[in-house]
């Protein structure tokens, strides 16, 4: 078992990594932290802990900063919904947060835990920079960060050539791959090909379950906005990918990298992705995910998440129409 | 009537195929040739487009250019295109001389002179073009259009984000991309769909010892570059698609969008093409190559170069399998 601290910002993408993550075994996840990205702090804090509720599991949230650490703070409801999820403005959850801010627990929790924990960072990167910027000796027994974020052949989302997450705050995503803690990539080159289809909805709109209604109605404005804006059939389920990879590795083929940030200019926030090192001596910084299978990520995806539907489930992805996952 | 073309290039092994190819197209006139500080520097690039027009039995005019980028430093890359450019292979010096007149003004000249008709190709870094544009906006804007080897989209060369034009010379790129004619942007991503295989450059041998021979020969240091680097089989023409597409525009596939050079940091010299249009509200320069019609591509280079030996070339071609 992993022990995991999941750093998020929901965001629909990150409400589905959150449930499908405290529905998985193999990990432990010590605690949620929340930073501004998707949507602003306060509101992400919210929907975390909704997100826990509807899983009906135990886990403490932290709510972590505000801003990015030098550019202005650029939230995403165009793509995520006003309130971050759909815009369903559910009622407020049961749960509270925990007093102790994000970038305490992470520290602390690295301290009692030394070289065992896996952060698991799925929004901007400004929790874990600040962390590594307040004491990089403890940070220094980081086990690994698992991340969301960036890009390396295919193209950004927020400009032709960055990603949203180090496109919100490329100077902590620049500290954070120059930190020397292990890294894994999780990327727009492999994301993209994670859609969450009409026909997979349906499937899951069929099971009739509480959290079978919660999945699909934050889901439906995603859906819209992608239709709008990149003309996909279904939606982009970045975050939940980078779960199903610490889950199941063989689900991605990575690539070694030498990976920087972009900080200025009109390139801002994109990922510079050297493999193999070739232009810096052969050293590597970062494990890049460049392929996946996603009939393999939806089958693990939809079984953890409804594990009483095996039949439905099966019927409903080997009827799905499943395209190529990548080049390498 | 074959469309008139002055070519902008700074061989290079590959500059060297290309000239070669548009001067023996027959959908081409190439009015003159201008040099340029690139793959090699610019008394190299110079004595090698005259000795290519040479070895192409043509007279057409070579115009020395700029010798040093607008702001970077001088960087050669001896090590693809050998210390002499072409491959360290040795080629008599040609008996035509470089004209007079500089490379800038050649182009201010003709661009004065002209009604839109001629077609610019720009085969290595872009520092007389953006000069001529500096010194004489009006006359360059005369041009029907600039077709321009360099950048990428989502691929470098030189750098992980940057290809090798672009980058010797940022500034210049940046201001022919802000500079109001249309562009034809052949990158990386479209030129690295095509490769010039051992196969090939032997075909090359076989029905042609003198031509043939000799660019199979030029090539050999491309060959073990790329196998070395990028662990490529054979050579990328990537100049020649500029040519082939002035030739024959369908052989390409374009997205029509904003391209925007940066000229600092990690990113400099890489071409921003804004193909998925996330920045709707920014001027749209650029016909940027997509997709490109490979075996129609094969077929331009092989039949222009040895245009008496098509059977053999068909044979070759089933040989391939296609």
């Amino acid at each position: 078992m992993e022990r995991i601290i999941m750093d998020v910002d929901p965001g629909i993408d990150d409400s589905l990594a959150i449930i499908f993550a405290l529905f998985s075994p193999e990990l432990m996840i010590e605690g949620l932290t929340v930073v501004s990205g998707n949507i602003e702090v306060e509101q992400a804090t919210i929907n975390a802990l909704k997100a826990v509720e509807m899983s009906g599991k135990e886990v403490k949230v932290y709510k972590g900063e505000a801003l990015p650490l030098e550019k202005n703070y650029i939230d995403a409801t165009d793509t995520h919904g006003e309130d971050g999820i759909g815009g369903n403005f559910f009622t407020k959850p049961n749960l509270n947060y925990e007093s102790k801010h994000a970038i305490d627990f992470i520290l602390s929790k690295i301290s009692t835990h030394p070289n065992e924990i896996t952060i698991l960072a799925l929004g901007p990167l400004t929790n874990i920079a600040k962390a590594i910027q307040k004491d990089p000796e403890t940070m220094r027994k980081v086990k690994r960060i698992v991340l969301m974020g960036g890009s390396a052949l295919f193209h950004g989302n927020c400009s032709p050539v960055a990603e949203y997450n180090f496109w919100v705050d490329p100077h902590a995503a620049k500290i954070v791959f120059a930190s020397e803690i292990e890294i894994m990539m999780v990327g727009l080159d492999v994301t993209h090909h994670i859609i969450f289809t009409p026909h997979l909805r349906e499937i899951v709109r069929q099971l009739k379950t509480p959290l079978s209604n919660y999945i699909y109605d934050i889901t439906q404005f995603y859906v819209d906005f992608h239709w709008k804006q990149e003309r996909t059939i279904g939606c982009v389920i970045n975050d939940p990918l980078a779960v199903g990879v610490l889950i199941d590795p063989d689900l991605v083929q990575t690539v070694p990298a030498f990976v920087d940030i972009e900080t200025d200019g009109i390139a801002i926030g994109q990922s510079v992705v050297d493999f193999y090192g070739k232009r810096n001596h052969g050293k590597c910084n970062t494990q890049v995910c460049m392929q996946v299978n996603p009939k393999a990520f939806f089958q693990l995806f939809l079984h953890r998440l409804f594990p009483d539907f095996q039949k439905q489930l099966e019927i409903g992805i080997h009827k799905h129409h499943w395209a190529e996952g990548g080049r390498k | 009537m074959p469309k008139k073309v002055v070519i902008d290039c700074d061989p290079g092994v590959d500059d060297a195929l290309a000239i070669l190819l548009a001067i023996f197209s027959k959908e081409l006139d190439v009015l003159g040739i201008t040099t340029v500080n690139g793959n090699v520097g610019i008394d190299l690039t110079t004595e090698n487009a005259l000795k290519i027009v040479e070895k192409a039995g043509s007279s057409i005019p070579v115009y020395r250019g700029m010798k040093k980028p607008l702001k970077k430093p001088l960087y050669s890359s001896g090590d693809v295109h050998g210390q002499n450019g072409l491959g360290g292979i040795t080629v008599p010096k040609s008996k035509q001389n470089v004209e007079p007149i500089s490379a800038t003004d050649y182009l201010i000249q003709t661009g004065r002179a002209s009604e839109g008709e001629i077609t610019l190709i720009t085969l290595g870094p872009l520092t007389n073009i953006a000069v001529a544009i500096q010194k004489d906006p009006e006359a360059m804007s005369n041009y029907k259009e600039i077709i321009s080897m360099g950048g990428g989209v989502g691929v470098g060369n030189i750098t992980p984000v940057a290809e090798f034009n672009y980058w010797v010379d940022p500034e210049a790129a940046k201001i022919v991309f802000n500079f109001d004619l249309p562009i034809t942007m052949l990158g990386l991503n479209a030129t690295h769909q095509t490769v010039l295989t051992p196969n090939d450059f032997h075909f090359m041998r076989l029905v042609d010892s003198e031509l043939g021979e000799f660019l199979a020969q030029i090539h050999t240091t491309c060959i073990n570059a790329y196998w070395e680097f990028d662990q490529l089989m054979g050579c990328v023409p990537h100049d020649s698609l500029a040519v082939a597409v002035a030739a024959d525009p369908s052989l390409v596939e374009t997205v029509y969008c904003n391209v925007e050079i940066a000229t600092d940091g990690l990113t400099r010299g890489q071409s921003v093409a804004d193909v998925i249009n996330a920045w709707e509200e920014k001027r749209k320069n650029s016909h940027v190559g997509i997709t490109v019609d490979s075996e129609r591509f094969r077929d331009f280079i092989f039949l222009t170069l040895f245009s008496d030996h098509k059977d053999e070339y068909d044979t070759y071609k089933r040989f391939l399998g296609n």
